[in-house]
């Protein structure tokens, strides 16, 4: 199977991280905020301008650019 | 003649009385404010480091 | 007298629970070295320190570095950790980090009055037997439940219970304990814990690994193989797989203590603040009404009142003191000095405090991070980031504040330039200068002044375009943003923010106004033999005239204009008292005509900032050079444009 990342999800999809592809300093800031492996994210919205998304994580909502999004591999 | 004396002693006070207030507010505020300064000195802690006794 | 550090995730209600806490006894200052606010106040005679909101203890931003440090270094008899119940998961996060630190722990569960709403229920009981902390339900915004967290607080400090340490799986475990027992532990720096520094070993944490003498051979064998089983069992690196560790056994313990029973439907502000077509001018919209209701409603009658009020004033106090054959010099000074500067400065106080109010609940409700998160494609591409729109609304009240903000900013080049162009943004100190020269030369033209806004705002995206042409590497950078919960700010918090601003700007008008106003009157009543001469003749004027020819070009080039300008780097209402002193308000027409007002008023919009803001660049900006980049580039974009207006409206009227 392809491998998928989270700015590729739409509004309202759903998945699941399986890993960070990100330098360091990004990866810990990433895994600080609650993605860690097997967390369920959903995309809530995105932006007007169709960056940055809005996800919800944990219970709680956070944004991030797409160009962040794209380092959180989804299974 | 003893009034225009009198009053013109009150006004000089009054506006003595400002000026020293608005430096003495001036120059606690400095103090006060410059927490930067009190790495390098000893005894120049401004009042939050002394209230945190936490000069370095 | 013992220490209490208060701790918590940012948007925990952690300044909200501050404030309640310690009443009138807070007082607000900077950590040494870095721009990083200090609280610290009293509550039941203990001292009561309020740390920087933080995610996590990893030391990356200012805030966790400094926030770790001062839990280790100056080890505070308690830690109040504030959790936000509504999101326990990630709060426990940081929890768990806590609770290896060696100080007794005692968790404060905030927003206790959101639970029904958001349909959760926790079992307190079940979360202090899980942690190992005494648990305290909270509603810091409501006041509910503060008496049973000051009795928690002083069992607490009394019986110094530590907390229970989060475990690992067994077979991170293994390792852990393994490395406890190595003698090289007993050379730990004092009052770190072993678990911790075992941790710390495993993750090859830099800050650690620092205070420690380097490892005897077999040892440092050891940790590298255990980090390499590691690495191999998780397939992640070791930081990794400690956060994932984490972040389970805070999954574990909120499973365990909360139940999740059916949302309450509400509607959802959100669909609009961060729509696709609503978002942008619902944000115009809003800042418009902040600026109609203070600048145009509570000003339009206030200034006009408090104006006749002053004028009332000097005028009586002059004939009283005629008649009381008071020197004129004396006279001169309190009436034509004191007065007429303070007063045309205090005159713009209720309006002030309604902008400051209206900011201050802005910031507090949740909105700023959506314009943040609505404009960060704009602001991008022009080498901003979308949390560079929090230090410009705010620069709309003040800037020092504003550009204390921008510290959220994580990449440095994007805070730099903020910082830079924060200033653009006029300040409600500038506004006098503003709403006087409008009201004299444009009476009725009420669409100047959104005008001076924008070309405030074109500043910025040319400052920002230019920046981001000549910048070669075009990094990119992360972005990573909480979107809180929207709430109805906390009374108390915005009182007091509020209260404290308008304080300062009163009490500028009292300290700074005063005494440049007095300096002015006699400098401007003088001359350099000590003479009492005309105004034209006097000190002022020729030291004025040593400037005014560099500023002709713009159409000011007349000694007032210049001292007032000077007199601006204090303060910039300073400028508005100087006219007043030298000019007198009622004649400025003589001296200004329409189009050097708009020059004039376009040169203070935009030159360099007052030596408070100056000052706060400075401690961003980290750098004499960049500062003085700074102000040039400001001052220099100022003369521009002032003569570019100038030209303009000379072309057009």
């Amino acid at each position: 199977m392809m491998q998928m990342t989270m700015d590729e999800l739409t509004v309202g999809q759903k998945g699941a991280v399986k890993a960070i592809n990100a330098p360091k300093q990004l990866k810990r800031r990433l895994m600080d905020m609650g993605f860690t492996k097997g967390v369920g994210v959903e995309v809530v919205k995105l932006a007007p301008m169709g960056d940055p998304m809005e996800v919800s994580l944990r219970g709680y909502h956070l944004c991030l650019r797409k160009a962040e999004a794209r380092a959180i591999e989804l299974r | 003649m003893y009034t225009a004396i009198i009053s013109n002693i009150i006004v000089a006070l009054i506006i003595l009385l400002l000026i020293g207030s608005a430096i003495r507010t001036l120059h606690r505020q400095s103090k006060e404010e410059s927490c930067a300064s009190c790495g390098t000195k000893k005894n120049s802690a401004c009042k939050g480091c002394k209230f945190a006794d936490s000069c370095h | 007298m013992q220490t209490i550090a208060l701790i918590g995730n940012p948007n925990c209600g952690k300044t909200t629970l501050f404030n309640t806490l310690t009443g009138t006894t807070a007082y607000v200052g900077n950590w040494p070295g870095v721009t990083v606010e200090k609280k610290e106040g009293l509550v039941n005679g203990h001292r009561i320190l309020d740390l920087p909101g933080i995610y996590s203890l990893s030391p990356y931003s200012p805030e966790e570095k400094l926030s770790r440090r001062y839990i280790l270094d100056e080890q505070p008899d308690l830690i109040i950790d504030v959790i936000d119940a509504t999101n326990l998961e990630r709060s426990l996060y940081l929890t768990t980090q806590l609770a290896e630190l060696g100080r007794p722990l005692l968790l404060a569960l905030n927003m206790e009055d959101l639970l029904e709403k958001e349909g959760i229920r926790i079992d307190a009981r079940r979360l202090s037997q899980m942690t190992g902390c005494p648990v305290v339900q909270i509603s810091a915004s409501k006041g509910t439940g503060i008496n049973a967290l000051l009795e928690e607080i002083e069992r607490s400090l009394e019986q110094k219970k530590l907390p229970m340490q989060p475990l690992f799986s067994n077979f991170i475990e293994r390792y852990i304990t393994t490395i406890i027992e190595d003698d090289y532990l007993h050379q730990i720096p004092k009052g770190r814990q072993m678990r911790w520094a075992a941790i710390k070993l495993l993750e090859a944490d830099e800050l650690f690994l620092s205070s420690m003498p380097a490892p005897p051979q077999a040892f440092q064998t050891y940790i590298e193989q255990a980090r390499k089983e590691l690495v191999e069992h998780y397939d992640d690196d070791v930081q990794a797989i400690i956060i994932d560790q984490r972040y389970k056994v805070a999954e574990h313990i909120a499973k365990d203590c909360q139940v999740r029973t059916k949302k309450a439907k509400q509607f959802n502000f959100d669909n609009l603040a961060t729509s696709k077509f609503g978002a942008i001018p619902l944000f115009i919209a809003i800042m418009a009404a902040v600026f109609y209701l203070s600048i145009g409603l509570v000003g339009g009658y206030t200034t006009g009142w408090l104006e006749s009020f002053f004028a009332f004033a000097s005028v009586h106090i002059q004939t009283l003191a005629d008649a009381m054959q008071v020197h004129p010099l004396l006279s001169g000074i309190l009436v034509d000095g004191i007065i007429a500067g303070v007063g045309a400065v205090l005159t713009f106080v209720p309006q002030l405090f309604v902008l400051f109010l209206l900011l201050s609940i802005l910031e507090d409700c949740g909105y700023m991070a959506r314009i943040a998160f609505i404009m960060d494609r704009l602001m991008r591409s022009m080498g901003l980031s979308g949390k560079s729109i929090i230090p410009l609304v705010i620069g709309t009240g003040c800037s020092v504040p504003a550009i204390m903000s921008s510290r959220t900013i994580e990449h440095q080049k994007q805070r730099e330039l903020t910082v830079i162009v924060t200033p653009f943004i006029p300040c409600g100190a500038k506004m006098p200068v503003f709403a006087l020269m409008l009201t004299y030369f444009f009476p009725g033209k009420w669409f100047i002044a959104p005008l001076i806004y924008l070309l405030g705002i074109l500043a910025v995206i040319i400052t920002g375009l230019l920046a981001r042409a000549l910048d070669k590497h075009k990094e990119t950078n992360a972005f990573i943003l909480e979107l809180p919960r929207y709430q109805i700010p906390a009374a108390k918090n915005v009182w007091l923010q509020t209260k404290d601003r308008t304080l300062g700007f009163i009490q500028k008008a009292g300290t700074i106004i005063l005494l440049s106003s007095v300096i002015i009157y006699l400098l401007s009543s003088y001359s350099f033999t000590l003479q009492a001469v005309d105004a034209e003749s006097s000190m002022l004027a020729i030291l004025g005239r040593l400037i005014s020819p560099l500023l002709a070009p713009l159409g000011f080039g007349f000694w007032q204009a210049s001292v007032a300008l000077l007199t601006g780097i204090a303060a910039k209402e300073s400028i508005v008292s100087t006219l007043s002193v030298t000019i007198g308000t009622a004649s400025l027409g003589s001296f200004f005509t329409p189009d050097t007002a708009l020059s004039y008023m376009t040169f203070i919009l935009l030159s360099s900032p007052c030596i408070a803001a100056i000052s706060a660049m400075f401690k961003e900006l980290g750098s004499k050079r960049k500062l003085l980049f700074a102000v040039l580039w400001q001052t220099g974009f100022a003369y521009v444009a002032a003569l570019i207006i100038r030209s303009a409206t000379l072309l057009l009227l």
